[in-house]
C-alpha cells in the first residue's frame, strides 16, 4: 500500500460530534495528511486543515447533514486552490524534505521534481478527480470516498478510474511516459 | 488497461505521501483555533499603542492625506517617504471642506496566531527578520496578518475648495482628477511580541494610480492644503515621484508625544519616538525605519538603549 501504516478510518463520531473541539480533535490529523498530498509542506498543510475548520466554525453548512464532509471538502478546495495560486512552487518543494529519510541529495533533488510533476499534473485535473486522488491514496475505501465527496458509491471506481486515464494521460503529455 | 493505470497512479501518487515522522499535532491545533477565535470575537478595543502599531505599518498613507475633519484637528502628523523618514508638521483639514473617504478594501481581520517563523514565513511569503538572539529575553509569540490595501477617490470640488480655505488660492486642481482611485496598498503584517515590546514588519508599501496621474502635483496640493509652505511641498512631492510618500497621523492619545528624534541605526536613518515622559514613568520608545525591502516599526516600554540595540540586532 502508498498509504502509511495507519490506514485512515472515518470516525463514527464524524457526523455527530457533540463538541467542535471533538469534531477538531476526530479530523485534524487526517485532513492535514490528505491536504499534505496537495500542497507538499506540513506547515501548510497544518494551516489549511485549520482555515477549513475556521470556516466551519465561521459558516457552517445551512444542512448540518454531514460536516465531516463539508470539511474535507472545503480543506480539499482550499488546497487545490493553494497550489495552483503558489508559482513559486519548487522554491516550497524544497523545504519540505522528508522527515526521517536519509537520501542523497541526488535521489532527494529527485524526489522533490518528481513530486512537483505530480502535484502539477493533479491541479491540472477536474476539482473531483484531484480531490479523489490523494483521498484513495490515503487509503479511504470507495464507501468513505462517496461519503466525503458526496458522490453515489457506486460511481467511485468509474470515477477513479477516469481519474487515473486522465492523469496519466496529463502526466504523459507534460513529461513523457516513464 | 484500467488495472495498469491504477497501479501507474498509485505509484505516482506515492511520491506525495507525508513524511513518516510528521504528525498533526490537533491538541496545539485546537489550542491555536481558540486563540483565534478569541481574538476574533473580541471588538478588540486594541491597545493605543498597538493601534498605533498598526497604522504605522499598514494604511496610513491615504488617511494622512485624507484626513477625517475631526480625527485631524490640533494633530502632529508624521510624513514618511520610504526609504526615508521624516516629519513634518501640517494644519488640520480646512473646517467646513468635506474630508475625503477612506475606505479599507476588504476585511480588516485581526492578526493570527503562528508557532514558527517557517509558518509565518508561509503564510506571508517573504523571510520574516527578528533581533539577533538574546538581544531581547525569551522568545516572540508571533502573528501575521492578511496583506492591507485602503483607497480613496479623488474629488477635485472639494480639493480646490480645501485650498481656498487654506489660503492657496494660486493652486488649481485639474478637472481631470476627479473620480481618481488612489489606493495604497501593504504586504501581511508580521508581528513579533516579547513582553512588553512588539515588532511588526511589511514590505514597502504600493500605491497605486490613474495612468498618468500625476501623483508628485496632487501630493504637492494636499500638502498645501495642510499648510506645509510651497517650496517644502513642492520639494516633499518631488520625492513622491519617485517613492510614494508614507504619512502616519498620531492618533489624539500620542498627541502628546512630542520627544521626536532621528537617529542613525547601523543600516540608516531611523526614527525614534518617545511617549510619557512624567517624572518617573515609563516611556514607551518606538523606533521606525525603513530599508530596501522592510519597513519595520519596534514600540515598547523600554529604554532609548535597548530599543537601538534591538533595531540594529534585527537581521
Amino acid at each position: 500500500m502508498h498509504h502509511g501504516s495507519e490506514s485512515p478510518v472515518l470516525d463514527p463520531r464524524f457526523d455527530r460530534a457533540e463538541s467542535f473541539d471533538e469534531l477538531f480533535a476526530a479530523n485534524y490529523a487526517a485532513l492535514s495528511r490528505l491536504i499534505y498530498r496537495v500542497v507538499g509542506d506540513t506547515g501548510a498543510a497544518e494551516d489549511l486543515a485549520a482555515e477549513a475548520f475556521w470556516k466551519l466554525h465561521r459558516s457552517p453548512p445551512a444542512h448540518n447533514r454531514h460536516v465531516t464532509g463539508w470539511l474535507f471538502r472545503t480543506g480539499l478546495r482550499l488546497a487545490l486552490d493553494d497550489l495552483k495560486k503558489r508559482k513559486r512552487r519548487a522554491h516550497y518543494e524544497s523545504l519540505t524534505l522528508p522527515l526521517g529519510t536519509a537520501q542523497s541529495p541526488e535521489a532527494s533533488l529527485q524526489q522533490q521534481e518528481q513530486q512537483a510533476r505530480v502535484r502539477g499534473v493533479l491541479s491540472a485535473l477536474k476539482p473531483r478527480q484531484s480531490s479523489l486522488l490523494p483521498l484513495r491514496g490515503e487509503g479511504y475505501t470507495h464507501s468513505e470516498m462517496a461519503s466525503l465527496l458526496e458522490l453515489n458509491q457506486s460511481s467511485v471506481g468509474t470515477l477513479l478510474a477516469r481519474a487515473d486515464r486522465d492523469f496519466r494521460k496529463e502526466y504523459v503529455s507534460r513529461h513523457g511516459e516513464r | 488497461m484500467e488495472n495498469a493505470n491504477e497501479r501507474w497512479v498509485l505509484e505516482q501518487i506515492a511520491y506525495l505521501d507525508p513524511p513518516a515522522a510528521w504528525q498533526p499535532d490537533s491538541a496545539a491545533a485546537v489550542a491555536r483555533f481558540r486563540t483565534r477565535e478569541q481574538a476574533s470575537s473580541r471588538a478588540r478595543p486594541w491597545r493605543p499603542w498597538l493601534a498605533w502599531v498598526a497604522a504605522a505599518a499598514g494604511l496610513a498613507g491615504l488617511i494622512a492625506l485624507f484626513p477625517d475633519g475631526r480625527a485631524a484637528a490640533q494633530q502632529l502628523w508624521q510624513f514618511l517617504a520610504v526609504p526615508r523618514v521624516a516629519f513634518i508638521r501640517v494644519n488640520p483639514w480646512p473646517e467646513g471642506v468635506p474630508s475625503p473617504q477612506v475606505k479599507a478594501i476588504g476585511t480588516m481581520i485581526p492578526p493570527i496566531p503562528a508557532r514558527s517563523l517557517e509558518q509565518v514565513r508561509w503564510r506571508v511569503n517573504y523571510q520574516p527578520r527578528l533581533p539577533r538572539p538574546g538581544v531581547l529575553s525569551g522568545s516572540p509569540l508571533l502573528s501575521t496578518t492578511f496583506s492591507l490595501s485602503a483607497g480613496t477617490v479623488v474629488k477635485a470640488a472639494d480639493l480646490q475648495l480645501a485650498l481656498r480655505k487654506a489660503g492657496a488660492n494660486n493652486s488649481t486642481v485639474p478637472p481631470q482628477w476627479d473620480g481618481a482611485q488612489l489606493t495604497l496598498h501593504t504586504s501581511a503584517l508580521v508581528i513579533a511580541e516579547w513582553p512588553g515590546i512588539v515588532l511588526v514588519q511589511s514590505l514597502p508599501p504600493t500605491l497605486t494610480a490613474p495612468p498618468g496621474f500625476d501623483y508628485p502635483a496632487f501630493s504637492a496640493l494636499v500638502l498645501r492644503v495642510l499648510g506645509v509652505e510651497p517650496d517644502t511641498a513642492r520639494r516633499l512631492a518631488q520625492q513622491a515621484g519617485t517613492a510614494p510618500p508614507w504619512l502616519v497621523p498620531i492618533s489624539d492619545d500620542l498627541e502628546k508625544m512630542v520627544a521626536l528624534e532621528e537617529i542613525t541605526l547601523s543600516f540608516g536613518p531611523a526614527t525614534l519616538v518617545q511617549q510619557g515622559g512624567q517624572a518617573g514613568a515609563s516611556k514607551r520608545i518606538s523606533v521606525f525605519w525603513c530599508v530596501s525591502d522592510r519597513v519595520y516599526l519596534m514600540s515598547g516600554v523600554m529604554s532609548r538603549e535597548l530599543a537601538i540595540a534591538a533595531a540594529n540586532a534585527v537581521q
